[in-house]
């Protein structure tokens, strides 16, 4: 009896046993198999997957008659050639970085240059702030962060922007960017400004050092705010620069530039509008009237279809609009078109004339190609 | 440091005043709002959409890797791709290409419609605002009017346009890919 009642308890054992370690196996298979298809689904079919690659390019025709004195300028130009490169380090910390070939040549009496145009770090302190250092695109305008052939009307990029803020305008520095509430974004940073002088009759373009060598006796302070949702920003931007000669012309004091914009695009209709100025301390920059600098441009647009757009856009800007400048003043009406064949390529032709007050103006068509990846 | 230095570096410092409103209302509200975030953290709120059912995967080969390239434009990212059924109702966990990297997103689909989105991770910098929800609820109630073509117009977020078209992408993938398996 003792027998049969052990051989019982240790068949019911036995078959207790095995059970519990059939579940265990099935679930360790189960298990398996999801990790599998998890690290399946993981696995990217990129090479680098921390590392992200991409550009912009474009090519342009510049076909203008010079009128009062100035010049015809008939030119084909592959003005940008431009490669990004990122690296993500881990999930919190990001190196960007551009590198830019102008005009196609570079060196000793050539046209162009090779410019590096970004190279930050990026540490996310949490999902809506991140502090920034390195080499960067100050957030002014509407062009100067975002500037992609693909992603604005006309051929050459447009005049306000380009001489007053100045676009495409980098410095060295550091500060943090974010949003305060879901929809207003900043950014702030102190870095590295500009160099004017008396050479250039202290236009603040020339007054780019581009970081390369560049003295920092003077450092500049900017703050952006951008009111964003989707299909319109409305923001502006101050800087500040207690000297804009770095110390190397008594005759400047500081500067303060102030501009606001506004980019609407809702369904096929589109506006762009920007105003920016420069006030320049100092007897230097008051004797050419450059202790006023100031410029701005309204730039209507219509899509009626993804591929097709249309564009007018008046600007108007002065690099001598103080007092002692006379007949500065620039003007300009451009007309025309983009066409995306695919949403990364644009083909665009546009038609200019100008109305400068100094009746030296160039006339024409432009037209040019772009990508962007 | 010189005392000339120091002065120098002094005035810069108090030529700020300038902008002090302005700036002092902009730090007092940033570090409002980071401590509004840090307490928050960085979670994403993925809502209850896991009851949808269990997690299921299809791989990214035959006719699913093509769908994939003509919605995308590119060969898609991954190996898998996740998603959750219950009848007429899936959430599809979509990976496209921002500027900075994947972004992954969430679609939950039913009857052809897009019901609810939402972003799941991105590292996008001037992209940031795809993961809002004024941004996201454009989606809700879209479909396909075309194999590649949403049934509305969905407004892009300005200096953003590569993380808003890889919200576009997303959702033509997640439609087409449920429209697939419905047949």
């Amino acid at each position: 009896m003792k027998k049969a009642i052990t051989m019982i308890l240790m068949t019911a054992l036995v078959t207790v046993s095995s059970h519990v370690t059939a579940e265990t196996t099935e679930e360790r298979l189960a298990q398996l198999e999801k990790e599998v298809q998890n690290l399946k689904q993981e696995q990217s079919v990129v090479a680098l997957p921390e590392v992200s690659l991409g550009g912009y390019g474009e090519l342009h025709y510049n076909n203008l008659s010079g009128h009062g004195g100035a010049s015809d300028k008939e030119s084909v130009d592959f003005h940008r050639f431009v490669i990004y490169m990122g690296h993500e380090f881990n999930d919190r910390i990001r190196f960007s970085s551009e590198i830019e070939i102008e005009h196609s040549l570079s060196g000793d009496g050539k046209p162009g240059e090779v410019e590096l145009e970004q190279a930050y770090i990026d540490f996310d302190i949490n999902s809506e702030h991140t502090l920034r250092g390195g080499l960067f695109l100050l957030p002014v305008g509407i062009l100067n962060e975002t500037h992609e052939p693909t992603t604005f009307y006309g051929v050459e990029r447009n005049s306000v922007e380009k001489n007053i803020i100045p676009t495409t305008w980098w410095e060295a520095g550091f500060g943090m960017h974010g949003g305060i509430t879901d929809d207003l974004l900043y950014s702030a940073y102190i870095h590295s400004g500009l160099m004017t002088s008396t050479g250039s009759a202290y236009s603040v373009r020339s007054g780019r050092q581009k970081v390369a060598k560049a003295t920092a006796s003077d450092l500049a302070g900017t703050l952006a705010l951008n009111w964003r949702v989707p299909g319109v920003t409305v923001g502006g931007a101050v800087q500040f620069q207690s000297d804009i000669s770095q110390g190397s012309d008594s005759d400047t004091g500081e500067g303060v530039l102030g501009e606001v914009h506004t980019d609407i695009r809702k369904g096929a209709l589109g506006l762009r509008a920007l105003y920016a100025q420069w006030s320049l301390d100092g007897d230097g920059p008051k004797s050419y009237g450059s202790d006023k600098q100031y410029g701005w441009y309204i730039e209507p647009s219509f899509r009626p279809i993804d591929s097709i757009g249309l564009f007018a856009r008046y600007s108007a800007w002065d690099n001598k609009a103080g007092s002692a400048g006379t007949d500065n003043q620039k003007a300009q009406i451009d007309l025309g078109v983009n066409w995306w064949p695919h949403e990364q390529v644009v083909v665009k032709a546009d038609y200019q004339w100008q109305d400068n007050e100094d009746d030296k103006e160039q006339n024409g068509f432009n037209m040019g190609m772009g990508y962007a990846f | 440091m010189t005392k000339s230095k120091m002065a120098s570096t002094w005035a810069w410092v108090m030529h700020f005043k300038q902008l002090p409103p302005l700036l002092l209302v902009t730090c007092q509200l940033v570090v409002a709002s980071c401590a509004v975030h840090i307490q928050g953290g960085a979670k994403v709120d993925v809502g209850d959409y896991e009851a949808i059912g269990p997690e299921q995967t299809l791989a990214v080969k035959g006719d699913v890797r093509l769908l994939c390239k003509d919605a995308l434009g590119y060969e898609y990212p991954l190996g898998l791709i996740i998603y959750r059924r219950n009848n007429n109702t899936a959430a599809w966990q979509i990976a496209t290409k921002g500027k900075h990297g994947l972004i992954t997103s969430l679609f939950i689909i039913k009857e052809g419609q897009i019901i609810d989105c939402r972003v799941l991770s991105s590292k996008e910098v001037r992209g940031k605002q795809i993961a809002k929800k004024r941004y996201l609820k454009q989606f809700t109630g879209l479909s396909l009017l075309k194999p590649n073509k949403l049934s509305k117009r969905v407004d892009g977020i300005s200096g953003a346009t590569t993380s808003s078209k890889a919200m576009m992408h997303a959702a033509i993938l997640a439609l087409r890919l449920d429209g697939r398996q419905q047949k």
